[in-house]
């Protein structure tokens, strides 16, 4: 996909009026001005997405928390910068108010991509933590059983989790199994 | 260009070590490494108009550098190594002899594969050291410079085809149509046939 930016700048009004169910079907993501398309996934991509969703979206049943899929934007606004994404992941547990995007996520996840892996680690790792409802960043592989997380509360040190590790999600009170994740790397075994 | 998933950890000594003789040069974000794009006629042309301008206007004791010298950052606890297109610093360096922590002026040339790397996580990284004042960023399709100073506070300028603009830190004023002199057919400032 390419990332040429416009040569003009975009307001984020522009941008969202833009943006809101699109007839032409693209996704933009947007940072501070430039609008940037958004690349297709691969199969292993929407496997992991899925299944820590739906492990989310499970475990929130009963709760106030809501879990969304990457079709709903998160938007970071602070006086300096203006960010909205499509997380492939991610849980609120506040009353939104905008239609079209978030903006009190507690937990977002990401899977990487080669394209994105760099993009996922830095600017938006920068930008997500800007958030203050933020407490958990996860970024998933989607080749082998390993998952990167960062924490708010260790001030978004990166801790890696591989395959037969568990690891606890403390912005939603749910421990996961790396492997959960990934059942469909496992010789195809039923997970 | 892709950018290999690396889940393994590099120190960034190992890296500084393993980046003084190698065949593919790479950037270290934060531990992770990304091997770098090579870049089109177009990019270098416009990069050499412009360093050469700069070199030309530039006062002793201060160097400019093209893409193979390396800047070193430290932003948040967080290491970062990058190699701007231009690169200009003032005094001795007083670091490895591989690298430079002080530079004054940086400027990158867009790429469809790096233009967000450079708008945004390389913007927040540059703007990170201390002694820069300037960060310029170069379209290669059409004729447009983006230009942020820490004077004020890194508020983005924008000039266009028949502007001039001025850097602060080599003391140069510079018409946005003389970086792109040898490329007017490639940005659309001469219609081609």
């Amino acid at each position: 996909v390419s990332a040429l930016p416009r040569t003009t700048y975009l307001s984020p009004e522009e941008y969202l009026l833009g943006e809101n169910d699109r007839a032409d079907g693209i996704r933009y993501e947007y940072v501070n001005g430039q609008a940037y398309a958004m690349a297709g996934a691969s199969r292993n991509h929407n496997r992991v997405a899925m299944r820590f969703s739906t492990r989310l979206d499970l475990h929130l049943e009963n709760s106030r928390c809501e879990v969304f899929q990457a079709d709903m934007k998160v938007g970071i606004r602070t006086v300096r910068e203006d960010h909205f994404y499509y997380p492939d992941v991610q849980v609120t547990c506040e009353d939104e108010t905008d239609n079209y995007y978030n903006s009190s996520p507690c937990l977002i996840v990401e899977v990487l991509s080669e394209s994105t892996a760099r993009i996922d680690r830095t600017e938006k790792l920068t930008a997500y933590t800007l958030l203050p409802s933020l407490q958990e960043y996860v970024l998933c592989s989607q080749d082998f059983p390993a998952i990167e997380m960062y924490r708010k509360r260790t001030e978004w040190r990166v801790e890696r989790y591989v395959g037969g590790q568990n690891f606890l999600l403390e912005s939603v009170g749910l421990e996961m199994a790396v492997n959960d994740l990934y059942g469909f790397l496992l010789n195809n075994k039923p997970e | 260009m892709a950018h290999a998933i690396k889940y393994d950890f590099t120190p960034f000594e190992d890296y500084l070590a393993g980046e003084r003789d190698v065949d593919i040069r790479s950037e270290y974000v934060d531990g992770l490494i990304y091997a770098m794009a090579g870049a089109s006629e177009t990019h270098n042309t416009i990069a050499m108009s412009f360093a050469s301008a700069i070199d030309n206007k530039l006062k002793d004791g201060c160097r400019v550098w093209q893409s193979d010298m390396k800047v070193v950052i430290r932003n948040k606890g967080q290491k970062f190594s990058y190699y701007p297109d231009i690169m200009a610093a003032c005094g001795d360096n007083t670091d490895d002899l591989y690298v430079r922590t002080n530079p004054v002026l940086i400027v990158e040339v867009l790429s469809d594969s790096t233009a967000r790397t450079d708008l945004k996580e390389k913007f927040d990284n540059y703007t990170s050291i201390p002694s820069l004042l300037e960060y310029v960023v170069v379209s290669q399709d059409v004729p447009l410079v983006r230009l942020s100073r820490r004077r004020t506070s890194w508020e983005r300028e924008m000039y266009r085809a028949d502007d001039t603009f001025r850097l602060e830190s080599v003391e140069l004023d510079i018409p946005v149509q003389h970086i792109y002199r040898r490329v007017r057919k490639e940005v659309g400032l001469e219609v081609s046939r």
